[in-house]
């Protein structure tokens, strides 16, 4: 075991010298030159620079793999071309991040002396040592998906023989022992999986046996055909291995089953996992993870709010989970920065109007409601409802505590009515005239407006709908959301659900089942949505909203707000 | 000689019995206590500042509200429920035979889904009123319109689902009044009116505060109506504690307070009836000849008959089959049967367990009838239907999750298997919650049947060595026979309507009717909420028409 993990650090050792070596001195030989690098390899360099460095750092290992494979096969004047290889397709750019997983230079530009001078290497065994461990640690931080990097190396394996092989010959011999190289590393990292691939591992190396004479070239060479089949093999138990080892998972759900039971129904569908679902109030769900505790069948948790996100990371019920995937494609502020839940759906709190008797322009601010002229015109929910909380939460975050007291007063005293009903009844207030402007969460107009029922859809026409704030700190957001619980018993199939949940797919189904907006951009939205223009939302991170939810209940409290 | 010596060697064994007798009760209350322990717990936590805010701001609106709340649905299912009983049993006129049952349906209805369906049918920006304002071109201001949205409103809506409670168990009372008392007063001279209000609503007395107790218990825990309505009592300041506050622990403390309200309120009239006992002597029946109503005063019975049917049951469900009709075929396929099986199954479970222990309870209790300590135990098992159904969830989650993790560990520790959460997120703690919050419903019930049966019958039957079992199949469950359908149907038809307790502790993929219904409703798709709710009210019936068979039989001998 050891053993495997010295050879491999070696080879990657070796890349790193010689590569730090070319950087150092820009006149090293490097006889295969630029010149001679065919297409193929231009582009697998070009995507090279993209590619996350776990798997850069399999790529320049393939290279070493087959040198090292000519060396010991007797044959250093072949093998030093490769393990030159990679330095001419190197740039600076592709050991970004090295240092910063405690590379340690110096080390190995010790080695790579050592070896220009052509000591043996038994001379310089604690030089090696020592670079060894600097690696190891760097290798440990760099982590990635190992049947991920197997996966990207058998494409490459395929990339190489295709060129190295034409025609039932061997017309490139670099390409065909690079291909050889990068099915050594998959059979490496193949093996440091726990526990061990039996399987895969050995479809593996049923690959590596299609170079009849190791790396070197023979004169009947595996087809490509023949490659390309042991490829597939070798996909086929890697898909089964990616597959995880549960087929369910369970759901604790504050989001209604009708608003998201299709989400899941197309997950199972591509995945084959189950979804098992408990449908409830939030605070009832989150009490009930808090009871059951550390045996929990709960894989994770939706809400509808972020209020009661952060009260279950408070109550200790969530564990933090990095998913890089989805920290590239939704905004800091709708998640928690250390992973703990990540925000789904936006829910925007918009004003509505009648346009018979308001004019556009004489709205522009939540803020401005609390004026005189509006004195009995407006129409909002009861201060029970978590969207009213969340938006008198934002103004305590934005003013504080005693401005947002002084205007709930004044605010309180221009409702048309106490407050009763759920948002479309605010709409339909307006529509019928009881009211001149509501405060509500614009997918309830979006769902009116869409409705079957002739009325409603009649009511939603009669009522224009206005982005509050744009000239200051935006349109207030809350987000639909979620995160995986401590206890979750089927923690991969929870990432797979999250990553389904932010796909590009599901973030269009939130707007066109239900008229809320993705927290993910770039993506289609609905007619409904794109007639209703662009605007600019709070930039607020909603995880604030959460923290001052009980002082805004009780400033609701305290100016009446029933 | 011989025949003293066999009683004195019963009347011992009796005694035996009793000890046994007050063990069932005692751990009968125990277990059925312990949610509501947990709940009353929450006192020895020290107060927050939040509970400090509450009492400064919005607690007297609560407790205002509540009270005036509890006294209009009070005096509403009274009038309702008191007069329809008299009518359907004392007078015929026609169609009297069609309500005697019908008057039962709007039973079958939740209480915060014919509150959405006013509102959708007499809000401001509903049909009624637009049709008004379009027919005569009037504006907001321009007209007066009952609010059905207020305090009244919800006064009405929980009197019209709430009644049946009242005239289920006084009718049962009316039927089994002794002849001879009302014989009495009309040969005296009384007519019918004088004869209702100073001899058989008196005599009824029992069964008349019985149905009004579970009306007022029902008032007290409902959220969904008030919550809609937008009125604050003690129950939404209780969640509004919870949810908004985020602090458990001090609405516990409201919600211990709410039973100790409850608790006073039921020693309060206990104690002022504790000298009224009104008892059946006999099996027999000879129901008085019914008071034939003619011309206009049998218009008058009809049509006060129709006032709780009509808009408690047949203008909303009419209501709901017309959205159901827009809708049905998105809502019916076969998930939806499954909801209908669910429903059904879980009631029925729930309301045979409850029955059950309810029987064994109360028979303990007529057994034990001076223990002071049975009778307090049995009281404090029944304080779980004013409980606001989330509330029960909660004092029923955690002692199972605590179980259910003690016993994980105990066995991961010596045998090192793990059991996992045993009961918690199974159907056993949705039952359980059911029964701790519906025991009520059947003792009350049963208690007010049990009344009837004169205490000598048992007192012939010990002396003639029957044992207690005996007692209880060959005489007492034969004489209660309409009190136990009643019993069984009340629950399940609460069961079925029942909301909270299934959101919260069911396990994965179990939905009911109610959850259905409430998950559409309250995200205000009213219209396709309307097919679940009315299969409520249908499943619902079933029982319903049972029950008034079961009730035929026993006035026909």
């Amino acid at each position: 075991m050891t053993i495997i993990k010295r050879n491999s650090l070696f080879c990657t050792l070796l890349v790193t010298s010689i590569i730090l070596t070319a950087c150092d001195n820009k006149n090293a030989p490097n006889d295969a030159a630029d010149a001679s690098v065919p297409a193929i390899e231009q582009s697998a360099h070009n995507k090279l620079e993209t590619l996350p460095l776990p798997k850069r750092l399999a790529f320049m290992s393939g290279h070493v793999e087959a040198g090292l494979a000519l060396y010991r096969a007797g044959k250093p004047e072949m093998g030093a071309k490769h393990l030159l290889h990679p330095v001419s397709e190197t740039h600076a750019t592709e050991r970004v991040g090295l240092d910063a997983l405690g590379f340690d230079a110096s080390l190995f530009e010790a080695v790579s002396t050592a070896l220009e001078r052509g000591l043996p290497a038994s001379e310089i065994e604690t030089q090696l040592l020592a670079a060894e461990e600097n690696l190891a640690s760097v290798a440990a931080q760099a982590g990635g998906d190992t049947l991920e990097i197997i996966d990207y190396l058998m494409e490459t394996v395929l990339d190489e023989y295709a060129i190295g092989v034409t025609d039932d010959l061997v017309t490139d011999a670099g390409e065909y022992q690079d291909a050889y190289g990068f099915t050594v590393v998959g059979i490496k990292r193949a093996k440091t999986i726990k526990p061990q691939p039996l399987a895969l591992i050995s479809s593996l190396e049923a690959l590596l046996a299609l170079w009849p004479e190791a790396p070197i070239p023979p004169e009947n060479p595996a087809t490509l055909s023949q490659i390309q089949t042991q490829v597939e093999a070798v996909r086929g138990e890697l898909n089964k291995l990616a597959m995880p080892a549960s087929d369910e998972i369970n759901v604790y759900s504050a989001r209604k089953e009708a608003l998201i039971k299709p989400l899941f129904d197309r997950f199972t569908e591509q995945t084959g996992i189950n979804v098992n679902l408990v449908t409830s109030k939030g605070d009832a769900l989150l009490t009930r993870l808090e009871a059951e505790g550390a045996k929990s069948p709960a894989d994770v948790l939706i809400t509808v709010d972020v209020g009661r996100l952060h009260r279950a990371q408070q109550a200790g019920v969530l564990q933090a989970v990095e998913i890089p995937d989805i920290n590239a494609v939704i905004a800091d502020r709708y998640r928690d920065s250390a992973g703990y839940w990540y925000g789904l759906s936006l829910r925007s709190r918009v004003l509505i109007y009648s346009p018979e008797r308001v004019k556009e322009n004489e709205l522009s601010s939540y803020e401005a409601l609390a004026d005189d002229n509006w004195q009995s015109r407006i129409c909002i929910r009861s201060s029970g409802n978590i969207y009213n909380q969340s938006l008198i939460a934002s103004f305590i975050a934005h003013s504080g505590i005693e401005s947002t007291d002084a205007w709930l007063k004044r605010f309180v005293d221009n409702f048309a009515r106490h407050p009763r009903g759920g948002d479309r009844d605010q709409i339909k207030a307006v529509a019928a005239g009881l009211c001149d402007v509501a405060v509500v969460n614009s997918y309830y107009l979006g769902a009116m407006l869409n409705s079957s029922n002739a009325q409603e859809a009649k009511a939603a026409e009669q009522v224009k709908l206005f982005w509050p704030n744009q000239a200051g700190r935006g349109t207030h957001m809350n987000i639909s959301g979620v995160g995986i619980t401590k206890a979750a018993p089927n923690k991969a199939n929870a990432v797979a659900l999250i990553k389904f949940l932010a796909s590009e797919e599901s973030q269009k189904w939130y707007a066109e089942a239900n008229n809320e907006y993705p927290v993910v951009g770039g993506v289609d939205i609905s007619a409904t949505l794109t007639s209703w223009g662009k605007f600019k939302a709070d930039t607020l991170a909603v995880e604030k909203l959460g923290e001052l939810n009980a002082e805004a209940v009780k400033a609701m409290d305290r100016a009446g707000w029933k | 000689m011989e025949i003293t010596q066999r009683a004195k060697l019963s009347l011992f064994s009796w005694r035996i019995y009793n000890a046994r007798w007050l063990a069932v009760i005692t751990v009968v209350a125990i277990i059925l206590w312990l949610p509501l322990f947990i709940i009353i717990a929450s006192l020895g936590q020290p107060f927050s500042d939040n509970f400090q805010h509450i009492a400064n701001t919005v607690l007297p609106d609560y407790l205002s509200n509540s009270l005036i709340l509890m006294l209009g649905v009070a005096l509403g299912t009274f009038v309702l429920g008191t007069s329809a009983a008299w009518l359907t049993t004392m007078c015929s006129f026609p169609g009297r035979r069609l309500f005697e049952w019908a008057l039962l349906l709007p039973m079958a209805m939740p209480a915060y889904i014919i509150a959405y369906t006013y509102t959708g049918m007499l809000d401001f920006a509903g049909p009624l009123q637009t049709f008004l304002r379009e027919t005569f071109a009037w504006r907001y201001g321009d007209y007066w319109f009952p609010e059905i949205r207020s305090i009244g409103g919800a006064i009405c809506m929980l009197s019209l689902v709430l009644y049946p409670y009242v005239y289920l168990i006084v009718r049962a009372a009316f039927l089994n009044q002794s002849h001879a008392l009302l014989e009495v007063s009309r040969s005296l001279g009384n007519g019918p009116w004088r004869t209702l209000f100073f001899v058989a609503i008196p005599a009824a007395r029992p069964a008349i505060v019985a149905g009004m107790t579970l009306a007022l218990m029902e008032t007290l825990a409902d959220y969904g109506t008030v919550q809609y309505f937008g009125i604050s009592t003690f129950t939404t300041g209780i969640f509004r504690t919870w949810f908004g506050l985020g602090d458990l622990n001090t609405a516990a403390q409201l919600s211990s307070m709410l039973l100790f309200f409850v608790a006073a309120l039921i020693v309060i009239e206990r104690h002022s009836r504790s000298h009224m006992r009104f008892h059946n002597t006999t099996l027999q029946k000879t129901h008085l000849p019914r008071i034939p109503l003619t011309g206009t005063n049998a218009f008058f019975a009809v049509l006060w008959c129709c006032v709780p049917l009509g808009f408690g049951f047949i203008l909303p469900a009419t209501q709901l089959l017309a959205w159901a009709l827009e809708t049905w075929q998105t809502a019916l396929d076969w998930s939806f049967a499954k909801l209908v099986f669910n429903s059904f199954s879980l009631a029925a479970i729930a309301s045979i367990v409850c029955l059950f222990l309810a029987v064994l309870v109360c028979f303990a209790q007529r057994i034990m009838h001076k223990s002071k300590w049975a009778s307090l135990a049995l009281r404090a098992a029944t304080l779980g239907y004013a409980v606001p159904g989330t509330v029960i969830a909660v004092g029923v989650l955690i002692p199972f999750a605590a179980f259910d993790n003690g016993l994980d560990r105990w066995l991961v520790k010596n045998f090192s298997v793990s059991s996992g959460l045993l009961l918690s997120g199974t159907l056993i703690a949705a039952v359980f919650a059911y029964v701790v919050r519906f025991f009520s419903v059947s003792v009350q019930t049963l208690e007010s049947g049990y009344a009837k049966i004169y205490p000598s019958i048992d007192h012939s039957a010990r002396t003639l060595g029957m044992r207690p079992h005996k007692v209880l199949c060959k005489i007492h469950l034969p004489m209660l026979k309409t009190s136990l359908v009643a019993a069984l149907l009340l629950v399940f038809v609460d069961v079925l309507k029942e909301l909270p307790t299934t959101l919260i502790l069911r396990p994965f993929n179990f939905n009911t009717l109610a959850v259905r219904a409430y998950e559409l409703a309250s995200d205000e798709r009213l219209i396709d909420a309307s097919s679940s709710a009315l299969a409520i009210v249908l499943v619902g019936l079933l029982p319903v028409l049972l029950l008034s068979r079961a009730m035929n039989q026993q006035t026909k001998p």
